[in-house]
């Protein structure tokens, strides 16, 4: 198909495109078709794994570096939270130990004994 | 019967095997494959190497071939798909690539000569090799796309409608890639028209 005037943009484009059609091909060289039939008979090349793919290799090192990144510090987090509860527990521990702790609980204590008089 | 019927007829007999119309195909377009490769990579070795791997392609895949399109759009998009294959294994070589590239006058040296370049005066002679160089350059600089859609339109006469079915696009598209492609190589080959 060759493209009428009407699809050019101006007379330079037309020219480079008439001038395109001035490169010449090359003519298949002796025995092509001989050696493309031959070819037929040639077992199927066993392509690399797709594995091996440079691409790929970096893309699957990359990943596995950034997993163990992302695992590591996820574990590290959660040992400074169980950390940090054991170490809260122990305070609340040891300051309800304390006896003004215990004095309050034990007005409250007192005064849940008289509401519960008022009421009978 | 047409050219394209008759493309068809012999496909469906290499389905059922036979390499007498296998070689019949080969015999018919081995030119515009080979040269639709050449045009594209600009090493006339490869493009034979390429051309042959086409239509090993061709042969085995008969079996999945349906006569509802026709069969040069077909056989242009193997070699398209070949053609990028081609691109992708050369960007991961890069230094065979530039190599291949930089120059396509390589073809020449080894061995090759287009067809019909005799010509008496030897100063007319480099002329012609300068402007043959100068347009396998511009034609191989261009998109992918851009490319394939020239050589297809411009050298082996496809119609829009089958250059979109070969590049997967719609027909504008191929428009505006023809469009663009002209105005690139306007550009690289202003002092030669």
């Amino acid at each position: 198909m060759s493209m009428t005037g009407k699809e050019f943009n101006d007379r330079d484009e037309q020219a480079a495109w008439e001038l395109l059609g001035r490169h010449k091909g090359i003519e298949p060289s002796f025995g092509f078709v001989e050696r493309t039939l031959r070819r037929l008979d040639e077992p199927t090349p066993v392509t690399r794994p797709v594995f091996w793919q440079p691409v790929l290799r970096w893309a699957l090192a990359a990943t596995v570096v950034v997993a163990l990144g992302v695992g590591g510090w996820t574990g590290w987090q959660r040992k400074q939270q169980s950390d940090q509860v054991s170490a809260t527990r122990v305070e609340t521990y040891a300051t309800a130990q304390q006896g003004d702790y215990l004095e309050d609980l034990d007005v409250i204590a007192s005064l849940d004994q008289l509401n519960g008089e008022q009421e009978l | 019967m047409t050219s394209s019927d008759s493309d068809a007829a012999l496909m469906l007999r290499v389905k059922d095997g036979d390499r007498d119309a296998f070689r019949q195909l080969v015999e018919r377009h081995q030119r515009a494959v080979v040269n639709t490769i050449y045009r594209s990579i600009s090493d006339a070795w490869e493009a034979e190497d390429l051309a042959q791997h086409v239509f090993v392609q061709v042969f085995r895949s008969a079996p999945r071939y349906k006569p509802t399109a026709k069969f040069t759009t077909w056989l242009f998009t193997i070699v398209h798909n070949t053609i990028l294959n081609e691109y992708r294994r050369r960007s991961r070589h890069a230094a065979e690539s530039l190599d291949a590239m930089a120059h396509p006058q390589d073809a020449d040296s080894a061995g090759w000569e287009p067809a019909d370049t005799r010509t008496p005066d030897p100063a007319r002679d480099v002329a012609e090799r300068e402007l043959q160089e100068r347009i396998q350059e511009a034609i191989s600089r261009l998109p992918d796309a851009q490319r394939t859609a020239v050589i297809l339109c411009r050298f082996e006469g496809l119609s829009y409608e089958e250059i979109a079915e070969v590049l997967h696009c719609s027909v504008s598209a191929v428009k505006s890639l023809l469009h663009r492609a002209r105005e690139t190589l306007k550009e690289q080959l202003r002092c030669y028209y």
